[in-house]
């Protein structure tokens, strides 16, 4: 299949501090990406640098088969949606969203017709002729999703849309965003730094890290099978050892010398003995109910803290005084890339 | 009942200096200067001799040029200025206050300097030989020098409102720059110019100093029309002067609660 | 390409706003100035001149003394009526933004037209018709001055506090009120002060050549020799500079001490103890 969106060796600098490294990555037609990664790491510059919004000293851009890094904003039939929505405040919703095919000077019933259509898909059809002041976070932020959508733009770029909302609306807005998406078949490149939020509703994440992608995978993957230390400890949540630690408790990766961490994910730890793995001596410190998760902190001889999640069926676990670990459940990852800020 | 009395100084300052002047100005206006006696003579020769009303079109001519050309020129000023850094808001009350004050004697003079009948630019490029200084067109570029700062002043604020992001979704709406502007930043700015407007135009016709100072009472201007009728030496006629003033009053009083008006929106 | 333009335009900007003033400069310290950009000498003959003209010492010291006095008053009559006002009056605060802005809409022109017709020909000397007429047309700036500065600071609780702790009136304006406000006071009193010393038309028309102030002074030596009235303009310009720059700084210092007591929160009744 076509590649749709591709950059080679895309770089920028801001005088002498480097902001994009050597980034390079394809993106298919209809694909879901999320850029991920923390503040900082210049997840908004690449996305304004696709956009046309800043300049990279170096790189190719392609859309659709044609070079575009050459070319102004405006020529570039891309979609936009800022954080803080970007409506123009002197115009109604409708106006707002009609705006750029008001400036292609299309037929006003057509004009009419792809307004209403959008405003329907965003759920706002009664709110057409309501000045965009007044309304709520959310409705404004669907309003520009309908306003970069009017276009029919090739790829819709999204520079953490949902980050100034409250949690409530958040959820609703990244269900329909999807839903959306999914039924305009549109390209979207999603940035946040919310690792939720990307697991949640990409096809693919891409996790940036000063400058650079250190993985580019399927939420899945992403989790079960970090390639480095960042992407390990970043999305979602686990307990590390190092080499001498676990030697302690197994003798399975002894032979693999102190080039790796090991991570282990808090619902694969059991607090009964299964075959073949090995044990931890600890005592429970603390549970703390999360809803439908019961977390159970606990304490290594050493100190460690080592959290156990399960899916709360209102029992506690029984009194334990191991955890046990499977070797293969252990994620081994290679430290060579450790990532600096 | 105590604490009305903490008002006394004020209000009876007010009176005295402010509120029954008005009282006296408005009454001897209907007086005639000739003989005491009440009438509308002052009202009425203000339109039908040139002299008067001519005046007041002079000031309203320089006004309007140097309001519209000052705006302008605040507003290219305001978008310099923004591409700065965020210390220029402070650095702009500054200059403006310096500007203020320097406006009057000092500036007429200065421009006197440069380009009066002998003036320096004048004998440097001898292509500005034509510019008479002492003309309208003299007298609209000295009152530029003033109404800039001013409007920049007042439109800093608003200009400062204008949000980058505006312009960058209109570039992603595959729009022009000159598009935005049209649809979106000057309806946007409108109230603020509106009012930046009015205030320059208050400004301009309010002037006293600078034009008399450049062209002393050969330029037929309300303000300098006005002072001379009320306090000159031979041909005083104050109660003209009251009547002009009057007239000069009414018609800055209604513009501003225009300006009122528009900022409560 | 956008950075060239602005570059250019602010330096045009920056041709028309500084060659006024740098014209009055060489004119000022330079005897003959022909066909060049620099003038062909440089003396300070003009100003030293300046210095011994007693006509300009008058009347700066003319300038002096109303730009004192005006400030005088505005510090004894009108900071403390506003602060009574603002705390006895609350409502006309906003009746008081509106009133005390008309100066600014009826030009000067109209208050001395009404001055004149009123008090030309009675006993009142028109000295004090001009300070009157001064303290009309400060309204405005000191308004504007102390009215924010005083929201910022919450005088009301500071009040209501000391009051009910039992302290009277004039010990809690004293200890409390002024210090608090020392830094607007200090605006207000530069920016009358400026504006006094520099102050034409109500002088010229009420009072005229028998009171003559700097900038009188300075129109009538314009017409007689522009050198020496190039070096009036110059001294007083850099009197500006200075007043203006402390304006500055002193607006600086209430904008920070606004954003530190923000931060400090103390309770009102500390505040009190601390100052009294």
């Amino acid at each position: 299949m076509k590649n749709y969106l591709t950059t080679r060796n895309l770089s920028l600098s801001f005088g002498d501090k480097k902001i994009l490294k050597d980034i390079s990555f394809d993106v298919q037609k209809g694909e879901f990406v999320t850029l991920l990664g923390p503040s900082g790491c210049g997840k908004s510059t690449l996305l304004r640098c696709i956009a046309g919004l800043e300049q990279p000293q170096e790189g190719i851009l392609e859309l659709d088969g044609e070079e575009i890094q050459n070319r102004p904003t405006r020529e570039r039939d891309i979609g936009f949606v800022f954080q803080h929505y970007a409506l123009f405040p002197t115009m109604t919703v409708f106006e707002n969203v009609a705006f750029g095919l008001k400036a292609r000077k299309l037929e006003k019933g057509t004009i009419n017709q792809r307004v209403f259509r959008l405003l329907d898909l965003v759920q706002l059809t009664e709110f057409a002729d309501t000045n965009v002041q007044r309304l709520s976070g959310g409705q404004k932020q669907r309003v520009a999703l309908a306003r970069a959508l009017a276009t029919e733009p090739k790829i819709l770029l999204l520079d953490e849309p949902l980050s100034a909302l409250d949690a409530k609306i958040r959820k609703q807005l990244q269900k329909d965003l999807r839903h959306i998406q999914k039924e305009l078949n549109m390209t979207m490149i999603f940035v946040t730094h919310d690792q939720e939020e990307a697991m949640l509703i990409s096809d693919r994440v891409f996790v940036l890290e000063a400058g650079e992608i250190v993985q580019a995978s399927s939420p899945f993957e992403l989790y079960t099978s970090p390639e480095n230390p960042f992407v390990a400890e970043f999305i979602g949540n686990n307990v590390s050892f190092d080499w001498e630690e676990l030697n302690e408790y197994t003798s399975v990766f002894s032979g693999m010398g102190n080039r790796h961490l090991y991570y282990v994910r808090p619902e694969l730890i059991a607090t009964r003995e299964t075959k073949g793995a090995f044990r931890i001596p600890v005592k429970l410190q603390s549970v703390s109910t999360l809803g439908n998760i019961r977390r159970y902190r606990f304490e290594t001889n050493r100190g460690k803290e080592i959290l156990v999640d399960r899916l709360n069926d209102w029992h506690d676990i029984p009194e334990t005084h191991f955890l046990y670990i499977d070797p293969e459940d252990v994620i081994v990852v290679d430290v060579q890339r450790v990532v600096n800020e | 009942m105590k604490k009305y009395a903490g008002l006394v100084p004020l209000i009876s300052l007010l009176a005295a200096f402010l509120i029954v002047p008005l009282i006296f100005m408005l009454l001897s206006s209907f007086q005639s200067d000739q003989t005491g006696t009440w009438t509308m003579t002052n009202y009425t020769e203000f339109f039908s001799n040139s002299y008067y009303y001519q005046a007041f079109f002079n000031s309203l001519l320089i006004t309007m040029v140097s309001c519209i050309l000052g705006l302008t020129g605040a507003m290219v000023l305001c978008i310099c200025l923004l591409q700065l850094s965020e210390k220029t808001q402070e650095k702009i009350t500054f200059v403006s206050n310096l500007a203020a004050n320097f406006a009057g004697i000092p500036l007429a003079f200065s421009f006197i300097i440069l380009l009066g009948n002998a003036g320096v630019m004048k004998l440097i490029m001898p292509s500005l030989q034509a510019f008479d200084l002492y003309s309208w067109w003299g007298l609209g570029l000295t009152y530029v020098y003033f109404q800039i700062p001013l409007g920049v002043l007042f439109l800093y604020p608003s200009m400062r409102e204008l949000k980058k992001e505006w312009a960058e979704v209109s570039a992603t709406l595959g729009t022009t720059s000159f598009y935005y502007w049209r649809k979106v930043a000057l309806p946007f700015l409108r109230p603020s110019l509106i009012t930046t407007f009015i205030i320059l135009f208050a400004n301009g016709m309010g002037t006293y100093e600078t034009a008399y100072a450049l062209t002393g009472s050969n330029v037929n201007l309300l303000t300098v029309r006005i002072a001379s009728l009320v306090s000159g030496d031979v041909f005083a006629k104050p109660n003209m002067g009251s009547a002009l003033a009057v007239l000069f009053g009414l018609m800055m009083i209604t513009l501003m609660s225009i300006v009122g008006r528009k900022e409560k929106k | 390409m956008k950075k060239f333009l602005v570059t250019l335009t602010l330096s045009l900007f920056a041709i028309y706003y500084l060659s006024p003033l740098l014209a009055t400069f060489f004119y000022a310290s330079s005897t003959s100035w022909e066909k060049s950009i620099l003038p062909d000498d440089f003396t300070l003959q003009w100003f030293v001149q300046l210095l011994g003209d007693r006509a300009f010492l008058g009347a700066v010291g003319r300038s002096l003394l109303l730009a004192t006095l005006m400030t005088m008053i505005v510090f004894i009559v009108l900071v403390p009526t506003m602060i009574w006002i603002h705390l006895y009056f609350p409502r006309w605060d906003q009746a008081l933004q509106k009133i005390v802005l008309l100066p600014y809409a009826i030009p000067g022109v109209i208050l001395v037209t009404a001055l004149l017709r009123t008090y030309s020909k009675s006993n009142i000397p028109m000295f004090f018709v001009l300070l009157g007429a001064l303290f009309i047309s400060m309204l405005p700036i000191v308004y504007l001055g102390i009215s924010n500065q005083m929201k910022l600071v919450n005088m009301k609780e500071l009040v209501e506090a000391a009051e009910t702790l039992g302290v009277p009136m004039f010990p809690i304006i004293r200890s409390v009120l002024i210090p608090n406000l020392k830094v607007g006071t200090t605006l207000v009193s530069l920016m009358v002060f400026s504006s006094v010393f520099g102050e034409y038309m109500l002088t010229n028309l009420l009072i005229g050549g028998r009171f003559e102030t700097l900038r009188i002074y300075m129109l009538r030596r314009m017409n007689e020799n522009g050198h020496v009235a190039s070096a009036v303009m110059i001294l007083y310009f850099l009197f500006l500079l200075v007043t203006a720059f402390s304006i500055f700084y002193f607006n600086k210092k209430q904008t920070k001490k606004i954003v530190v007591r923000e931060k400090m929160e103390e309770p009102v009744y500390e505040k009190l103890l601390n100052h009294s």
